[in-house]
């Protein structure tokens, strides 16, 4: 149910090993570098990408490829504050519709394994979140579909110049 | 101000006494004008890295840092957030003369040791590096604490020692001081006194030897748990970088 994704999420404690799922698969403590690669990854999209949704801490962001979404937990952590879960996945530039809802029951599984819980509200938000990720991501289709027409009209009046000419 | 003018007038107003003065507590002269001015010089456009294990206080003073106020809302940081770079002016609280400081943004990072390659190119970009640290728990000999410090400080030893040759200003920041009863009942001149007890613990002295020593890694201790705590926190930094 996770493999299409990274889970990750802190320790409500502060001080046991934060939880990560990377495709599937549970990261031990140990594996140290795995973990670290998995922190680089996300904050890569948050650094080079764009914040496309943000609803009641429903935070999705996103490069050309990949998203980041932070979605907040039921529970909070030992000094009061909201625990969010963090899933990291890969998207191509037409967007699936079950993409939002493979999410939603990834992060279900996660969250279930971790003990923790997440709100309805913040449920559908998730599934908000992909429709606007989608919308976005329709718009830079066109957007690139219309330039490389652009750039094609171009080429073709030029050629048609170079032939009159000649 | 010539380094020798500034050294005398630092010598003159201790950190504590200094924050004191700027508070209230005592008479301020004019010279705390000049102080300011190598103040806004030191930290005109630096970029500045906050590091530190979870729940020390990372997010509460960058928030501070770059809108003057606390934040309203708590949670875990997990992804890195970028903050947007401030003019840091305390001209509201100090009727004495604007303290404008134009500080770069810099990221809010997680504080799990799974962050620490983020932490690493955070801190090779910074002019300032801010580390911080539970010093109440510190102080009460919390052993989960102070190994956690001492994994830290491993690797950002190994990262100052790699960039010897341009080192960044690097502040040991102890937060959380208004949980522990000694800190509460230090009358504000006494609290030279407190810090120099923190900077006795063992742990600290490590602290201080693997981040290069005394001239190196400067201390700073207080709370943040009100905007006026907060901002007597931040002016101990400001001053040990001017």
């Amino acid at each position: 149910m996770t493999e299409k994704f990274i889970l990750w999420a802190q320790a409500l404690d502060n001080v046991s090993p934060d939880h990560f799922d990377d495709r599937g698969e549970e990261l031990s403590a140990d594996a140290s570098a795995r973990r670290q690669d998995v922190v680089s990854l996300v904050s890569s999209v948050i650094k080079s990408g764009t914040r496309v949704y943000e609803v009641s801490g429903v935070l999705l962001t996103a490069d050309n490829f990949h998203f980041v979404l932070e979605v907040p937990s039921a529970q909070r952590d030992n000094v009061g504050r909201t625990a969010p879960i963090i899933c990291y996945g890969d998207y191509d530039a037409a967007i699936e519709d079950e993409l939002g809802d493979s999410a939603v029951v990834a992060l279900g599984a996660f969250v279930k394994r971790i003990g923790r819980t997440l709100q309805t509200e913040h449920i559908n938000l998730v599934r908000d979140s992909f429709d606007s990720l989608k919308k976005k991501s329709s718009i830079v289709r066109l957007l690139r579909t219309v330039g490389i027409g652009a750039v094609i009209l171009v080429l073709l009046v030029l050629v048609y110049e170079l032939v009159q000419r000649s | 101000m010539s380094q020798s003018e500034y050294s005398a007038l630092r010598n003159k107003y201790s950190p504590w006494g200094l924050v004191g003065g700027l508070l209230g507590f005592t008479s301020v002269s004019a010279a705390i004008d000049d102080l300011l001015d190598a103040i806004i010089i030191a930290w005109k456009g630096k970029k500045l890295a906050v590091l530190g294990a979870r729940g020390v206080g990372k997010t509460h003073l960058i928030e501070f840092l770059t809108t003057g106020s606390l934040p309203t809302e708590y949670k875990q940081t997990l992804v890195s957030e970028e903050t947007s770079s401030r003019r840091f002016s305390l001209k509201d609280r100090f009727s004495l003369k604007e303290l404008n400081l134009n500080v770069k943004a810099t990221l809010d990072l997680s504080g799990s040791k799974d962050a620490y390659g983020e932490w690493r190119k955070l801190h090779d970009e910074a002019d300032i590096v801010l580390y911080l640290l539970r010093a109440d728990r510190l102080i009460a000999s919390d052993r989960e604490v102070e190994d956690r410090t001492r994994k830290d400080i491993q690797q950002i030893s190994g990262w100052l020692d790699a960039r010897s040759s341009r080192p960044p200003h690097f502040f040991i920041i102890g937060t959380h001081c208004d949980l522990d009863p000694k800190f509460q009942s230090t009358a504000p001149g006494k609290l030279g006194d407190y810090k120099d007890k923190f900077c006795q613990l063992p742990i600290v002295k490590e602290l201080v030897d693997r981040a290069g020593g005394t001239q190196q890694a400067k201390i700073a201790l207080g709370s943040m748990k009100t905007v006026e705590d907060t901002q007597l926190l931040v002016c101990q930094v400001f001053m040990q970088v001017a």
